[in-house]
């Protein structure tokens, strides 16, 4: 990395230790301090790298590759793609440094790889990331974790049984806004969370261009049921996350119905889905995602009765805005029959400003990650430290099992409970 | 209006204060709507976008406003000015000046001598806000109410319950709760211009204010508070004082007989000064 990029991004990570104040850092990104510290001039002895093989360097794959190369601590030693275009654009982006597979099963093979990131379609995950960990690589999974949920849990006891670290693509877990938003809501800033609302919607058929025809289902593999559960598995799963982690639970009924009302082009998966989770104690997220309308964007609504959350925007509303403290001076005196003087008028003619009146910002200053580098720091941070976070791996099983149970539940137009065998502790 | 309402009604019921109550809140919405320069579908928005190029049509409540704005710039000899430079966030030394602000009553319509100009409401609304308010609780009969803008923009009615009128102290900017003046107002207005502060902390707002006269920004650290029957006036007054260099203020003051103006002068060491600004 060019020393400048590298100080820019020091200066990103102390910033954020900055805004978020350093007892939040030290419980919540624990890699953050050790990198803030990182000496700009010295230069990482290959042995302190982590040596990481990417399995599918599609668009999400590249995407991570690209973030990968901004990590001091992460040496890409392999990329794996059984798609022509995407093997040879993988190694040119590793300049040809990077060993290159076809088939994952070899990359697995080499002995100085530490861990694999797994950015392959949904339904070939699990049988990748069982693989590998039984091979002794620690993994990072894209979300959602399998196709099917007793593959979820394969991979969930793999992962245990191994010993090996796995980590899902969960990357809000790693963004600060959200961090510290949880910290707010275990703060009781909210109160008990009532009612939770979520959505993600776009405009747009959701294909990416196919060369030839044969190979619609490899390129658009979103689009059929053999490879992805659709707007549940891509999308619903990140919000449904964080509805269970800002609850602090996770759903036990699921209600859902969906359709292909827009996009009638020979697609399999709903391309619009409307569902109701609801958790053991009473709260309910309600959830709805489309592809014909973008307007409402996307968002997470977390209420209680003190007040709201709209983590995607990083905003919080009081139900009850403090009072301005003369005025609270001027109503104690008058319901304690007491005449005396208001204290007011510290402030002064300011111009009009729009913000004030629409919530506060969770964080002073909004960062430009939305926690994908820092997901895949914490991720070398964790291989290099042997150091696995147990809450980790069941926000992202319960996120992947609520997506996958939800597409039954509209699937089926039943009603889902969340069977015993699925959890876990 | 980007600040912060609070409505006391001290001896109303419920039911009838909050029938007060949303009233106000829609007629400030409604101005709002209509004023403010920073939501881009106002009245002023439009105006602002299209008045340089072409006459735009205005409604009998634009021109009482703009005439207002108008007067006040003379009578305060050009010290309050509602006129912005477009480009003001780059170059605050260019002047604009209100006489830019062209309005025909018979076609009711208002255009931009200047292109380059904008308008800011800033330091009118909040005053414009009140007096409307005003009206509202006269209408519904309210005989003791105090209403507060952002702390800085105060409207009493009648008196407190258990006195002779309202006491409204200006607080000392670094040591919250201490007064460094007490203003007795009963059917009368206050307004405050200057620094900002809260928890006994400045904070700056280096555009806040323009000198219009010689299009710098004030930065130094004091208040100048106005009592006035009218909000209008107390708001305008304040302003156009705060702003204005110290031999213009004897005739400011002259057009606004029934003003009363201190101005609150802050040292380095956070001692503060009072003056009462005089006529004559």
């Amino acid at each position: 990395m060019e020393k400048s990029e590298r100080q820019s991004r020091r200066e990103f990570i102390r910033s954020v230790s900055l805004i978020t104040g350093t007892s939040f850092i030290a419980s919540s990104l624990p890699w953050m301090n050790a990198l803030a510290n990182e000496n700009p001039d010295q230069t990482l002895s290959p042995s302190d790298k982590v040596r990481i093989g990417i399995i599918g360097v599609g668009s999400r794959g590249s995407l991570l590759l690209l973030h990968m190369k901004n990590i001091p601590s992460i040496e890409i030693a392999a990329v794996c793609d059984n798609y022509p275009p995407h093997f040879d654009r993988a190694k040119e982006m590793t300049n040809n440094k990077a060993k290159a597979f076809v088939d994952y099963r070899k990359l697995l093979e080499i002995n100085d790889i530490d861990a694999v990131v797994i950015a392959t379609p949904l339904n070939e995950h699990a049988h990748i990331t069982i693989d590998a960990l039984q091979a002794g690589k620690h993994v990072f999974c894209e979300k959602s974790m399998a196709r099917l949920p007793e593959n979820c849990l394969a991979m969930v006891n793999t992962h245990r049984k191994t010993g090996k670290i796995l980590q899902i693509g969960h990357q809000r877990m790693f963004n600060p806004k959200y961090i510290k938003a949880m910290e707010f809501i275990r703060a009781g800033q909210l109160g008990n969370i009532t009612q939770m609302r979520a959505y993600w919607h776009r405009n747009n058929d959701w294909r990416r261009t196919v060369p030839s025809p044969e190979l619609e289902k490899k390129i658009n593999w979103r689009l059929y049921k053999e490879f992805s559960c659709g707007l549940m598995t891509e999308l619903a799963s990140h919000q449904i996350q964080v509805a269970n982690w800002a609850l602090g639970e996770f759903p036990n009924k699921i209600m859902g119905a969906g359709s292909i009302n827009y996009w009638k082009d020979g697609r399999e998966v709903h391309d619009n889905v409307n569902l109701v989770y609801t958790y053991p104690g009473g709260t309910q997220l309600i959830y709805d995602s489309c592809t014909s309308n973008k307007h409402y964007g996307l968002e997470e609504q977390i209420m209680g009765p003190k007040g709201t959350m709209e983590l995607e925007a990083g905003k919080m509303f009081s139900e009850t805005p403090p009072p301005a403290p003369g005025i609270m001076h001027l109503i104690n005196n008058i319901e304690h029959k007491v005449f005396d003087t208001i204290p007011l008028g510290g402030a002064s003619w300011v111009p009009d400003s729009p913000s004030k009146n629409k919530g506060e910002y969770i964080l002073d200053e909004d960062l430009e990650d939305d926690g994908t580098q820092l997901e895949l720091e914490a991720f070398a941070y964790s291989v290099k430290e042997n150091k696995i976070d147990p809450e980790h791996i069941r926000q992202a099983y319960y996120a992947s099992i609520a997506a996958l149970l939800g597409f039954n539940a509209i699937e089926k137009e039943k009603v889902i409970i969340v069977p015993e065998n699925l959890k876990i502790v | 209006m980007g600040t912060r309402f609070d409505l006391v009604l001290p001896d109303t019921d419920m039911a009838n204060g909050d029938k007060v109550f949303r009233q106000i809140k829609a007629e400030i919405d409604r101005l709002e709507k209509k004023l403010s320069r920073f939501l881009p579908d106002s009245e002023l928005t439009y105006i602002n976008q299209h008045a340089a190029n072409n006459p735009v049509k205005i409604d009998h409540e634009w021109i009482t406003i703009l005439e207002a704005c108008n007067k006040y710039y003379i009578s305060t000899y050009s010290c309050f000015d509602v006129t912005l430079q477009q480009d003001s966030g780059k170059n605050h030394n260019k002047l604009s000046g209100a006489y830019n602000i062209v309005i025909d009553k018979n076609d009711a319509t208002v255009n931009f001598a200047d292109p380059g100009i904008m308008i800011d409401l800033g330091g009118f609304g909040k005053g414009y806000a009140l007096d409307r308010v005003n009206d509202i609780l006269q209408l519904h009969n309210v005989k003791n109410a105090l209403v507060s803008f952002g702390e800085s923009s105060i409207l009493a009615i009648g008196k407190h319950p258990h006195g002779n009128h309202w006491n409204i102290g200006i607080q000392h900017l670094f040591k919250p709760g201490e007064n460094v003046f007490v203003f007795n107002l009963e059917n009368n207005n206050m307004s405050t211009s200057g620094m900002l502060a809260r928890n006994g902390k400045l904070r700056y707002r280096k555009t806040a204010l323009i000198n219009p006269v010689n299009g710098k920004s004030v930065e130094e650290v004091r208040t100048i508070s106005v009592k006035s029957v009218k909000a209008i006036d107390a708001e305008v007054l304040s302003t156009a004082l705060y702003v204005s260099p110290q031999n213009r203020r004897k005739k400011i003051l002259l057009n606004f007989p029934e003003s009363e103006a201190i101005e609150a002068i802050y040292t380095n060491d956070k001692k503060v000064s009072i003056f009462v600004l005089k006529r004559s």
